[in-house]
């Protein structure tokens, strides 16, 4: 009998490790009108309190949680072989986007393309970091930089980013989903890491403040093991969201099942499970996240 | 136009066909599987291009189409 009850405290104790102050986040359905249909999200960014999205339509979507108002308008002005990918906002608010694998589109927020530049070689993403452009260029030999940082109209003055590096691979199909890197909200520093790891890199281009931190508590949930990491959001100087992908929607689609409040240490100080599944994060602060849900809503995470 | 030739044209169209055909739908993005087969029917029907510089320009196209293809996949929300 005895011993029965230690088991069944140690078993309560062992949970709640697990599972540190499981329950403690709110979800709510923001009222605001279904922001995005299905179509693929291309690009996201955030800058003087709006969240932008890029679809493959294109179509440019403007999202502003504090007033609950959505804006979208079509990307005009492309060239035929043009097929946008990638979104960045900087601290001047201009938006970028890769055109293409060799050209830059700056783009105004009614979608119209108003200025372009040729790259020097082929990038494979843009994310936006400050007052600079973050570029991946494609992986050539392990142990290199996948990212360069630098104002988008010196293209020779970008700089390699600290992290992540490439990684060594056998395969030629390898190359690319191994090295494929994707960067979460943030302002001055970054949250990037490589698709397939649950390791993240903040960072603001400088080696010496770079932090590195392996969300082991992602591997959890049941995730799809090719992007255990779906989201990540920085907020303030100490707050980490973290969404960890969940494995098969209904259709097919990869998207975020659990949302973990965590920090710069990358402890877990919470989760919920989020259902409907989110598409990504669009806005984050210390208490609280918004997710798009994959039913097109809003929904508020937060501590209260 | 003889037997042989239009076999082969007719075996180029089905290459293309493929391609086409896989390219996924806007609303939703590929698996990664899918951009393996695309790229390898991709490959098929560069080879068949007139031409060293064509066949060689479309290898490059396919590549770009694989890479784009595997990163909708993996970053595409």
């Amino acid at each position: 009998m005895h011993r029965a009850t230690i088991s069944l405290v140690s078993a309560a104790l062992l949970s709640t490790a697990s599972f540190p102050d499981a329950g403690a986040l709110r979800v709510r359905t923001l009222a605001v009108p279904a922001v995005i249909g299905r179509e693929v999200i291309v690009g996201r960014a955030h800058c003087a309190g709006v969240t932008w999205l890029l679809t493959d339509v294109p179509a440019l979507t403007g999202i502003t949680i504090a007033t609950s108002t959505v804006s979208s308008s079509s990307v005009r002005s492309l060239r035929p072989a043009e097929k946008p990918w990638g979104l960045a906002c900087l601290s001047n608010h201009e938006l970028w986007t890769l055109a293409s694998h060799d050209s830059l589109a700056r783009m105004q927020t009614d979608g119209s393309v108003v200025e372009r530049l040729r790259l020097d070689r082929p990038r494979l993403a843009i994310f936006g970091v400050g007052d600079r452009l973050l570029l991946q260029q494609p992986p050539s030999s392990s142990g290199r930089s996948l990212l360069a940082a630098g104002l988008p109209r010196n293209l020779a003055g970008f700089r390699p980013w600290p992290a992540p590096l490439s990684q060594p691979v056998s395969s030629r199909d390898e190359q690319i989903q191994s090295n494929l890197v994707k960067c979460g909200l943030g302002t001055t520093v970054v949250p990037c890491w490589l698709a397939d790891q649950v390791r993240v890199v903040m960072s603001d281009g400088s080696a010496a403040t770079t932090a590195v931190r392996e969300f082991s508590f992602v591997r959890r949930s049941t995730v799809d093991d090719a992007v255990p990491i779906w989201d990540v959001a920085l907020a303030g100087s100490w707050r980490v969201w973290v969404l960890a992908s969940a494995r098969g929607g209904a259709d097919g689609r990869r998207a975020g099942g659990r949302l973990t409040r965590s920090n710069r240490r990358g402890t877990d100080e919470g989760f919920v499970d989020l259902n409907p599944a989110a598409r990504l994060i669009l806005w984050a602060d210390d208490s609280r996240c918004v997710l798009l849900s994959t039913t097109g809503q809003l929904l508020e995470v937060s501590d209260r | 136009m003889t037997r042989k030739r239009m076999a082969k044209k007719c075996v180029l169209a089905a290459a293309v066909f493929f391609v086409l055909a896989a390219k996924p739908a806007w609303a939703q993005p590929p698996v990664q599987n899918q951009c393996m087969s695309q790229l390898a029917a991709c490959y098929y029907w560069a080879a068949a291009q007139a031409g060293f510089w064509t066949m060689w320009a479309g290898g490059i196209d396919c590549e770009l189409a694989m890479i784009d293809c595997i990163r909708r996949s993996i970053a595409g929300y």
